[in-house]
């Protein structure tokens, strides 16, 4: 089955059959060129509205351009299959990105205050005048602990938000249209017990859960060094993964059960090629495990998404990101099957590189951030996250996160960048070098493929080890000066800058953990305990491979049950295992 | 001069690690490690002070989860055995000599449990999946108070047969799915199987493993003491029978010889010897052998003289140390 | 005369449930290619850093921190270590330490702080000098 498998995914690899593949493709259209084809779609789905714009010298500009590949081609057009140039025929002209600014600390009512701040300086902003809010946790919440767990203290309320219960979102989301409002949540082994705090109080709220849009990152499928001893065993991940996005695709359809995280492979110290190569071999471990599980890939892959991190190579981002959908799409039409356009298309969150951000001379965060911004843009990205550029130095003060935005408002509005969709398409260099990452990451696949799959290479430690000699060589790049990093290894100055630095509520602990115990204390302690019970048995379930969904089911009842995140924690670690 | 640190000479030692103190216990298996001449004499202290001490050694390729099961393991084993030491060998860096050890790292969960004793060892270029001390390491533990010393080997998925010499009990775990590791296992691990582990029984492939294993272990003919045994760590499944297994094995076994107890006296006290006068060379401001390190090395003594020499102000020396009891 | 076997001993750590690990897994092997044996662990109670501190003889605890606990953590760790007779062991920290951070961090021991951006080769010196500063400390306090 394995040795098929990567059969097919080495032809997939093969250029001369890609194309073969576009131009029987073509032959069924009777023989339209891409061009063509870009036009009829777009006059279709946008009748009379003009995408193009006029420059401040007045030459007009189409909203993509075209011409002959490397190969002598018709080029592929954004929209179209396998997407190397865009997911959509017309991109920024029609939606500009989302800016999805981290935001959190402290208890809900403090992270509130910070989003009424930030709605009013013009960001939370999501498609479609929602509001859009990317919520960062504290590390406790993150992994799944609630405040009150002797093992977190200090970390309470310290980068993030500490939530351990469905009321906290009354706090947080309180007046909020829920149908209104894209609330995205960035945590790890907490996520399945966090997504179900968000369904639950939303439930209560009398809002129905199709209606909610929103994502959940959902890391623990993250072995590669953002995981942690806290997460589930590989194989229970996985299996709770497919259990989600099993639940999600019947119950609350709009909601984005997984973001592959090119970006934390990344800042684990992964160089491109291999990070972009690991996410694919996670898509095709969740895909595994969805068509073991008797899942339709096609009915649940196209709620998986991307976060792409955009960091010092300006070219090497871009065509990293024109490889990602390309191989994305390969892989899921031609190993999975998938026939929808939305499993085919690799939608991307992109954020700026946080293990750039220095503490020496931070302002320069501010130009290194900028410019991974501008690559994320030029590569055709769906939502954005640019960090604060004292992040280096703590959690960002008010003004960091306020220059974060203005960054993506100056880069869309003033710069131009947003006319032309794949403005790099058809460059010499740019298209060399997406080629040239695609084969890699194939062969890169094909390895982990004969190493008995993802999850085996996990278990086995491969994956870290690659992953670590990966951080080291770059470490040692940058000690030996053979890789710059300004006012690190060069232009230093020894003046010691004062910067403000946001210092966290050293009294959001004490709320947090009064707050917990005063909500065990005031619940219906019988209904909790059953619903845990439940959820147990769900869990032993899924885990032998039965009702795959029904741990997400009783997630969400157990959360409306006032069971905390650390209890349904506890449960699913007992069935599903731990990493160590 | 490391043995000299505050309370690190071997007399000093010996007496913490008969009081079972842990950082006596710690301190004396550096020493025994660094083959440092307080070492060399505790070695020799605790040499036959097994007493009822029982070993297992686990040995198994990368990724069959030795750690994880020794981890799960321990839950069963701590109400059979009292005191539990456990050894966890890592390779050195052939380049640097330097190693991370990470396997404890999934035994986080003893850390802080007073009958559990975890010390992680670096192989130092020795090869045979432990370190070149491991047997007077179990030795001093033994002399600590524990009951049971588990060594988990490097685990490379080649031969690592060594264990086999200094454990009463070897258990081989591996893993379904692992491909080319079970060649490396059928290659000799096997051999010196008595409990061959199936870990991860959750897995598709774990029957059919484990059908895989039994027939290599007919193939050698029947052995009451061997058997194989499916268990699942991550699900707590087959722990208990296989701690009920072990420690059946362990009440059988006599430990009345194991490979090194039957060297030739003479070879055997060759070795005390050259690794106790090997350490009394290399330590200690002592200007004599100084003097004779030098002329050897500059040739204007030969080296045998030089050697001789040696062995006379060794065998002049004072001695320092209290016997050790 | 060094004992030529003898070799630093060094425990890395950070908490379980900080899931960053990039530094701490870069400077462990960069005190490996230093020749010294680094023992990694993730630690669920600070009291569980001194236990494996004091299992594996090491020199010199290095605590790592990304997301948090900088000074409650390590002054907990202070606290045990007292307790369990090593007042000496030494402690460096690294991660994310704020400026509000250094003068509790200072106040309890520390005896060295690295930011992001450290130079790896100054850490590995401290690491280095600290180790021996340990043995000789000891070995001085017994002459």
């Amino acid at each position: 089955m394995v040795t098929q498998a990567a059969g097919i995914c080495g032809r997939v690899g093969d250029g001369i059959v890609g194309q073969e593949a576009r131009v029987k493709a073509e032959s069924a259209e009777a023989v339209e060129t891409p061009y063509a084809l870009w036009q009829r779609t777009v006059a279709a789905r946008y009748a009379d509205r003009s995408f193009t714009a006029r420059n401040r010298s007045g030459v007009e500009l189409d909203p993509v351009y075209a011409g002959l590949d490397r190969h002598g081609q018709p080029s592929e057009m954004p929209g179209q299959y396998p997407y190397t140039r865009g997911v959509y025929p017309i991109h920024y002209q029609y939606q500009p990105w989302m800016d999805l600014q981290i935001i959190g600390y402290g208890v809900p009512s403090q992270t509130r205050e910070r989003m009424d701040l930030l709605l009013q300086e013009g960001g939370a902003k999501g498609y479609f005048d929602r509001e859009a809010y990317n919520f960062i946790f504290d590390m406790p919440t993150s992994m799944g602990y609630d405040p009150d767990h002797p093992g977190v203290r200090g970390s309470i309320g310290d980068c993030g938000i500490s939530v351990c219960k469905a009321s906290d979102y009354e706090v947080l989301l309180a007046g909020k249209n829920l149908e209104k409002t894209t609330v995205s949540m960035v945590l790890n082994a907490g996520s399945p017990g966090m997504l179900a705090l968000y369904l639950a109080a939303a439930k209560r709220r009398g809002f129905a859960l199709d209606k909610l849009g929103g994502n959940v990152t959902n890391y623990i499928w993250d072995f590669f060094g953002h995981s942690g001893g806290t997460n589930f065993s590989p194989r229970g991940s996985y299996r709770l993964i497919a259990d989600i996005a099993a639940y999600c695709a019947e119950y609350v359809p709009l909601w984005n059960t997984l973001t592959i995280s090119e970006h934390n492979i990344c800042e684990a110290g992964a160089n491109n090629v291999q990070a972009v190569a690991y996410s694919i071999a996670a898509i095709i471990a969740v895909n595994e495990e969805c068509v073991k599980c008797g899942i339709e890939p096609d009915s649940v892959v196209p709620r998986f998404g991307f976060h792409v991190r955009y960091g010092e190579n300006f070219f090497e981002e871009i065509a990293k990101t024109r490889a990602l959908r390309r191989v994305y799409a390969k892989i899921n039409r031609e190993r999975f099957g998938c026939k929808k356009s939305g499993s085919l298309q690799a939608r991307i969150h992109a954020q700026t590189a946080g293990s750039l951000l220095t503490a020496q001379q931070p302002l320069n965060n501010l130009v290194r951030n900028a410019y991974g911004a501008l690559a994320a843009v030029l590569s055709g990205v769906n939502g954005m996250t640019i960090n604060a550029y004292d992040e280096a130095l703590g959690l960002p003060t008010e003004e960091a996160v306020t220059l974060s935005l203005r960054t993506s408002q100056i880069i869309a509005e003033e710069t131009g960048a947003v006319h032309v969709s794949d403005p790099m398409g058809g460059s010499f260099y740019i298209e060399s070098l997406t080629d040239e990452i695609e084969r890699r990451v194939f062969e890169i696949i094909d390895d982990i493929d004969a190493r008995g799959g993802l999850i085996a290479c996990i278990e086995s430690g491969w994956i870290k080890q690659q992953v670590s000699a990966a951080a080291y060589q770059w470490r040692q790049e940058i000690e030996s000066g053979a890789r710059t990093m300004v006012g690190v290894n060069k232009y230093t100055n020894d003046e010691p800058e004062q910067f403000a630095v946001f210092q966290p509520d050293p009294e959001a602990a004490r709320m947090a953990i009064e707050d917990v115990e005063r909500h065990r204390r005031e619940r219906d302690n019988a209904r909790c305990t059953a619903a845990l019970e439940a959820l147990h048995a769900a869990a032993v379930d899924v885990n032998e491979g039965r009702a795959i969904g029904s741990v997400m089911a009783a997630l969400v009842a157990a959360a409306d049950a006032d069971a905390t995140l650390g209890e349904m924690q506890t449960v699913l670690h007992a069935v599903f295992g731990r990493n160590k | 001069m490391s043995a000299a640190r505050k309370g690190f000479d071997a007399a000093t030692l010996l007496t913490g690690v008969r009081r079972s103190d842990t950082l006596a216990i710690s301190r004396a298996i550096t020493a025994i490690e660094n083959e440092t001449s307080a070492g060399c004499e505790l070695a020799l202290a605790v040499a036959d002070s097994r007493g009822g001490c029982r070993t297992i050694g686990v040995t198994g390729p990368p990724g069959a989860g030795k750690s994880s099961l020794i981890n799960a393991l321990m839950a069963e084993l701590l109400p059979r055995f009292g005191r539990i030491g456990v050894l966890t060998v890592d390779p050195s860096s052939p380049v640097s000599g330097g190693a991370v050890l990470g396997d404890r790292v999934r035994m986080a969960a003893y850390s802080g449990n007073p009958n559990v004793f975890i010390r992680s060892l670096a192989s130092r270029g020795h090869l045979g999946g432990v370190t070149r001390t491991t047997r007077s390491v179990i030795d001093l533990l033994a002399a600590g108070g524990m009951d049971l010393v588990i060594v988990e080997t490097v685990g490379t998925g080649q031969s690592e047969v060594e264990v086999a010499g200094l454990t009463d009990l070897k258990l081989v775990v591996c893993a379904p799915g692992l491909g080319d590791e079970m060649q490396a296992i059928k290659a000799g691990v096997l051999e010196i199987a008595d409990l061959l582990v199936v870990n991860k029984a959750d897995l598709p492939d774990a029957e059919r493993t484990m059908m895989h294993l039994k027939a290599m272990l007919g193939y050698r003919g029947h052995d009451e003491r061997r058997a194989a045994l499916k268990v699942s760590s991550m699900r707590g499944e087959g722990l208990t029978e296989l701690a009920e297994a072990i420690a059946a094995r362990l009440a059988q076994s006599v430990v009345t010889s194991t490979p090194e107890r039957r060297m030739h006296p003479r070879l055997r006290l060759a070795e005390d010897v050259a690794a106790l006068a090997a350490a009394l060379v290399r330590e200690g401001a002592n200007p004599e052998l100084d003097a004779l390190a030098e002329a050897a090395a500059t040739g204007a003594l030969p080296r045998h003289d030089a050697v001789m020499a040696a062995l006379r102000a060794l065998a002049e020396r004072e001695i320092t140390v209290a016997p050790l009891r | 005369m060094q004992d030529p076997a003898a070799r630093s001993r060094v425990l890395l750590t950070k908490s379980f449930i900080d899931s960053h690990d990039r530094a701490i897994a870069t400077i462990a092997l960069a005190l490996r290619d230093a020749a010294m044996e680094v023992v990694l662990i993730d630690y669920e109670q600070p009291e569980d850093v001194v236990s494996v501190a004091l299992q594996e003889d090491v020199d010199v605890i290095g605590v790592s921190f990304m997301s948090g606990g900088q000074v409650e953590t390590t002054e907990k760790i202070v606290a045990e270590l007292a307790r369990q007779g090593v007042p000496d062991l030494p402690i460096v920290v690294g991660g994310i330490i704020r400026p509000f951070d250094v003068p509790p961090l200072e106040a309890v021991g520390v005896r060295e702080i690295f930011r992001g951006g450290a130079p790896m080769a100054d850490v590995v010196a401290t690491f280095e000098r600290l180790s021996r500063e340990y043995r000789g400390l000891s070995q001085g306090a017994e002459a």
